[in-house]
């Protein structure tokens, strides 16, 4: 009987050891996963097209440190008519962005309405394709500002914002954007403006009631403790940009993704991806844009 | 079509219908355990030389239709674990007789025979019975005698994960279970996180299982049905019986409440886990968690036709702490809990049509609290999440010949869900919130089930179940036809087969983590319609008397339609703010999509009863699959239970007639997953183009479920010494949980690797070689 207890009892120790608990699952397959080519590439019907790339981190690979991509080779092609792009980073203060930027070096290639274009990445050793269609023009739109007061911290605040309606014809199947940006008088620059965190990113046509949208979009955010009894002039300029489907689902996605990982209780999201051999969106788009002076500011 | 086939099927019967009035006589009667009246379940009365033989009903009412004559006929009552009784009777009128079984007692060998394996000659399959004595006999997790762990064991059925208590049967979620309790079902099964199941061993008697080829009186749910039966209580002498174990104690007793008449069982459950942590704490604090179990059962024999039976079960999980000190008060608990209750009234109408008239409700709540005092502060959360239903039902059996068995009924029930409600209070910005979204529904059944012998080689159970659902205006009707029949190829060898429609009206809202039960038990409604499934099945069955076991080969087939699941990024918690800005709770219905499964497979069973060895060995190869338009961009992938391979043995084994030796060892692929495989950053679109922004970083996931977790196996060793002296009899039971201590995975994580500090994927296990101990007293 002694025996059996000092028999059970060493067993008992020898498998409460912390390695039993929570133990290494190694895995080759995962460990050697290599970085993959990533694509955010637009193409707006008469710009000048540049991509942005990288590579993706995989999560058991230790020498995967860094997501830029200096090293790419990246052609775009419509029509047997190719374009190299090359690498234009932007200068940058301390803080390294996550991508690298490629520019097209011919200024004569142009986006067309209903061409298809094709993007090609070469890097280590890897190959990566999209292919997307420039869609017809954005539909015409009307907007008008609006104000709502709230409250943050105590802080008593308004949100000040564009109602935007336009209308999508019968058997449309496109996708909408709506992006609202701003400037100081004299600044040549514009900034995208203030984002709610409910804002939707994309809207599909088949979502349009009876053929008709209404959306809402943030021009900025308020607060009483920073108000200043003066107001100065400020230049709005509101984007309606119509989208293919490629695009909604990434945004959709990638929204979910990204922003999502607060909720413990959130369920996986899988982020959508048109890129073949690789990941990320190459979309075409098509912009309409309207501009107006406010003194909200 | 199907429903004309199952037309010309009662008409093909027919023939045999018209004559089978002719020259009968009826012998009807109750089949109960000797020495305690409890009525036996399934009991068989066979009457060999003519080939004929009916199966107590669930009260263990039986009736037989036999030939008139002027010669004896020898009956043959006999059920798995008692004594065989033969007796002869004169079929020369109608008779009323009860059987009185002897039962195996612990001190003997299990008595085994040779009569009480027919299960090639049941009509029925996918359907496994378990006795209390054989689940009592299979070693657990610190000794708590678990049903539920128990049917985990058997082909089909597979668990969660480790030490889960949730039961995946032929690819269907836990939801589609319909866990019933003397008629009353039971939403949540589980205690302390599904580690233990709510059903205490002490207080069962008698648990089916029933995987497919559903008898047209079972509805509700897709995938299976564990009809248990609580004990009735002893008749004829007080017993009891108190047990001490590791994490738990228990008691039960039973006894005459007027002696043969009438009996009463009560029986309870308390872990003491809250006691032993009380003493580590300091004063101002105190936290701790518990569980019990009460099992309460009366019955009343009120004439020699009528019957009464009440009985209920409340159960309750709680974990609560609370802190104070000075103006400081903090307290907060987080329990869940079942109560249950049943009224039957069984009335015989004559020898052969019997009836039972049952009034149940039962109710599953699910809440935390929470309240934050400092100074003049108070700050209070409640969440709640709550099932009710009242049942009203009546079931008929009617014998109507020894060709034709009848069993009819209609039942309804009111469900009222409130899938969650918020409170929320507090002095700052006097925050006051009282939310919560409710559904009423009503859920009805009405069904016809015909258990025909065609031949004496083909029988058949046909049927025909009308179900619906009316909730928010809508009203759901759906006919669910079954059939399942077997041919006997000789005494011992069957082919069968089977074909059911099942319809289920409520969901289960399940997220993807292990741990707190936040799971949400929702209706069908307008834009979530009702699930729907189609199994089919085929099979042979072959029994093998004289060496004591029966071998069973299955393969299945089933397609759910309208299964649930969150969307991808939502979640049970999330909120949304109205137009008027107040918070509300966003509706269950935009977080879910619906869309198909598929499970295919094949279950090996062979079971053996011999005089000292008993035990099974069960193993099932299947495929599960699950496909949304809304998840994995529309690809079907792996569920999350799919498991490809799973292997049970049990073994019990009588050493001497003090002693018996328990193993069982599981088996089970790895189950599917979905990893975080890297991440990208993206600066997003940007109409001008012309700078970078904020570039979040998005993760990339592998597919869907497309990982692996390492393979699952077990091995469990009981050994129950039992001693007699007098009136009582000590049970001492050593038991090891994981016996070779294989660190099985609970769940898998992203952790760092100690010294390179990278990325590395690691397993949690819960339980490694475990003994435990029990000791209880029988008088």
């Amino acid at each position: 009987m002694k025996t059996t207890c000092m028999f059970i009892l060493s067993l008992l120790l020898s498998s409460c050891s912390p390695d039993f608990f929570d133990q290494a699952v190694p895995n080759a397959k995962l460990d050697a996963k290599e970085p993959d080519i990533v694509i955010e590439g637009y193409c707006g019907k008469d710009s000048v097209f540049s991509v942005l790339l990288s590579k993706s981190k995989p999560t058991f690979n230790a020498s995967a440190t860094e997501y830029t991509l200096d090293n790419a080779t990246v052609t775009i092609s419509n029509k047997g008519t190719a374009c190299i792009l090359n690498l234009d980073n932007p200068a940058f203060n301390g803080n390294k962005f996550n991508q690298s930027r490629y520019r097209a070096a011919d200024t004569a290639f142009k986006f067309k309405t209903g061409e298809t274009y094709d993007i090609t990445v070469h890097a280590n050793n890897k190959t990566a394709t999209a292919t997307c269609v420039i869609p017809g023009d954005a539909p015409v739109f009307t907007y008008k500002v609006d104000s709502l007061q709230g409250n943050e911290d105590d802080d008593v605040y308004i949100d000040y914002y564009a109602i935007i309606e336009w209308d999508v014809a019968a058997g449309d199947q496109n996708y909408y954007v709506l992006q609202a940006e701003s400037r100081s008088t004299g600044n040549t620059n514009w900034s995208k403006s203030y984002t709610s965190y409910d804002e939707e990113y994309a809207y599909a046509s088949h979502d349009a009631a009876n053929g008709h949208f209404k959306k809402s979009i943030a021009l900025m955010r308020k607060y009483k403790k920073y108000y200043y009894p003066n107001s100065y002039p400020y230049e709005f300029r509101l984007s309606l940009v119509r989208a293919n489907k490629d695009f909604y689902n990434f945004y959709k996605t990638y929204k979910l993704n990204a922003y999502g990982g607060e909720d413990p209780f959130a369920e996986p999201v899988s982020l959508f991806n048109n890129v073949k051999g690789g990941y990320g969106i190459f979309s075409g788009y098509a912009v309409r844009q309207t501009t107006f002076v406010s003194n909200i500011y | 079509m199907k429903y004309r086939i199952l037309f010309l099927l009662f008409l093909l019967s027919s023939p045999s219908f018209l004559v089978a009035q002719s020259s009968k006589i009826t012998l009807a009667g109750y089949i109960k355990e000797k020495g305690s009246g409890e009525n036996l379940i399934g009991a068989v009365v066979a009457v060999p030389s003519l080939k004929m033989g009916v199966a107590a009903n669930a009260y263990g009412f039986f009736s037989i239709s036999l030939p008139s004559g002027t010669d004896s006929v020898e009956l043959i009552i006999s059920m798995i674990g008692y004594s065989t009784i033969k007796q002869r009777i004169l079929p020369d009128k109608n008779q009323s007789i009860n059987f009185s079984l002897p039962s195996s007692t612990l001190l003997k060998e299990v008595q085994v025979d040779a009569d009480a394996i027919k299960e090639a000659q049941e009509t029925r399959m996918s359907s496994i019975d378990l006795s209390a004595e054989e689940i009592r006999n299979i070693p657990a997790l610190m000794g708590e005698k678990d049903v539920i762990k128990a049917l985990q064991l058997l082909p089909g059925v597979q668990k969660g994960g480790e030490g889960s208590a949730g039961l995946y049967v032929r690819g269907g979620g836990p939801d589609q279970n319909l866990l019933i309790l003397d008629d009353a079902p039971v939403y949540n099964a589980n205690h302390l996180f599904g580690f233990f199941s709510t059903f205490n061993g002490d207080a069962i008697k008698n648990v089916e299982l029933v995987k497919g080829g559903f008898p047209a009186r079972y509805g509700g749910r897709l995938s299976s049905v564990v009809d248990i039966s609580m004990k009735d209580g002893n008749k004829e002498g007080y017993h009891g019986e108190v047990g001490i174990g590791t994490i738990a104690s228990r008691a039960v007793i039973e006894g005459p409440i007027q002696k043969g008449k009438s009996s009463f069982v009560l029986s309870g459950r308390r872990t003491y886990i809250d006691a032993l942590i009380a003493l580590m704490l300091p004063k101002e604090l105190s936290a701790g968690y518990y569980f019990y179990d009460l099992n309460a059962k009366l019955n009343f024999e009120l004439s020699a036709k009528d019957r009464l039976y009440f009985s209920g079960y409340f159960g309750k999980d709680k974990f609560y702490q609370s802190y104070t000190k000075d103006t400081t008060n903090s307290k907060a608990q987080l329990y869940w809990g079942n109560a249950t209750g049943t009224a039957r009234w069984n009335h015989r109408f004559n020898d052969k049509l019997f009836s039972n008239l049952s009034f149940i409700t039962t109710d599953y709540t699910f809440g935390i609290e929470s309240e934050q005092k400092y100074g003049k502060q108070v700050n209070s959360l409640g969440y709640l999440s709550q099932i009710r239903d009242f049942t009203l039902k009546n079931d008929l059996d009617w014998y109507f010949s020894s060709r034709h068995q009848f069993k009819t009924g209609l039942m309804a029930t009111s469900h009222l869900f409130t899938p969650q409600a918020v409170a929320l209070k507090g002095s700052i910005g006097n925050l006051n919130i009282n939310t919560k979204n409710e559904y009423y529904s009503i859920e009805t059944g009405i069904y016809l089930e015909d258990n025909v012998k065609l031949t004496d080689r083909l029988a058949a159970n046909i049927g025909l179940r009308l179900s619906s659902f009316y909730v928010q205006n809508k009203f759901y009707f759906r006919p669910e036809p079954r059939i399942s029949a077997r041919y006997l190829l000789n005494e011992t060898l069957s082919v069968k087969a089977s074909y059911a429609e099942m319809n289920q009206y409520l969901h289960l809202l399940s997220n993807s983590l292990p741990g707190l039960p936040t799971d949400l038990w929702v209706p069908a409604t307008k834009k979530v319609v009702p699930e729907y499934s189609r199994q089919v099945a085929a099979g042979i069955t072959k029994d093998y008397p004289q060496k004591g076991f029966t071998m069973s080969l299955e393969t299945y087939y089933k397609q759910m339609n309208n299964i649930i699941a969150y969307k991808e990024g939502a979640s049970f918690l999330s909120a949304e703010v109205s137009n008027n800005n107040e918070i509300q709770l966003e509706s269950f219905e935009d977080k879910v999509t619906q869309g198909i499964g598929r499970s295919y497979g094949a279950e090996f069973f062979l079971k053996y009863n011999k005089k000292k060895l008993n035990g099974w060995i069960g193993y099932t190869l299947s495929w599960t699959k699950q496909q949304f338009d809304s998840i994995n961009f529309g690809k079907a992938f792996y569920a999350k239970y799919d498991r490809r391979h799973d292997i049970s043995v049990v073994v019990s084994y009588q050493i001497t007639p003090r002693r018996r030796l328990s193993l069982t060892w599981v088996y089970g692929s790895g189950n599917a997953i979905t990893l975080p495989e890297g991440s990208i950053s993206i600066n997003q679109f940007d109409v001008s183009a012309n700078s970078f922004g904020y570039q979040p970083t998005a993760t990339l996931y592998g597919e869907r479920n497309g990982f692996r977790m390492r393979a699952y196996h077990r091995l469990d060793i009981g050994l129950q010494t039992t001693k007699k002296k007098g009136s009582r009899t000590r049970i001492t039971e050593l038991s090891i949980y994981n016996a070779y201590s294989r660190a099985n995975p609970y769940f898998y994580y992203i952790g760092q690797d100690e010294l390179s500090n990278k990325p590395v994927l690691k397993q949690i296990s819960l339980f490694p070689f475990l003994p435990s101990i029990s000791y209880a007293v029988k008088f």
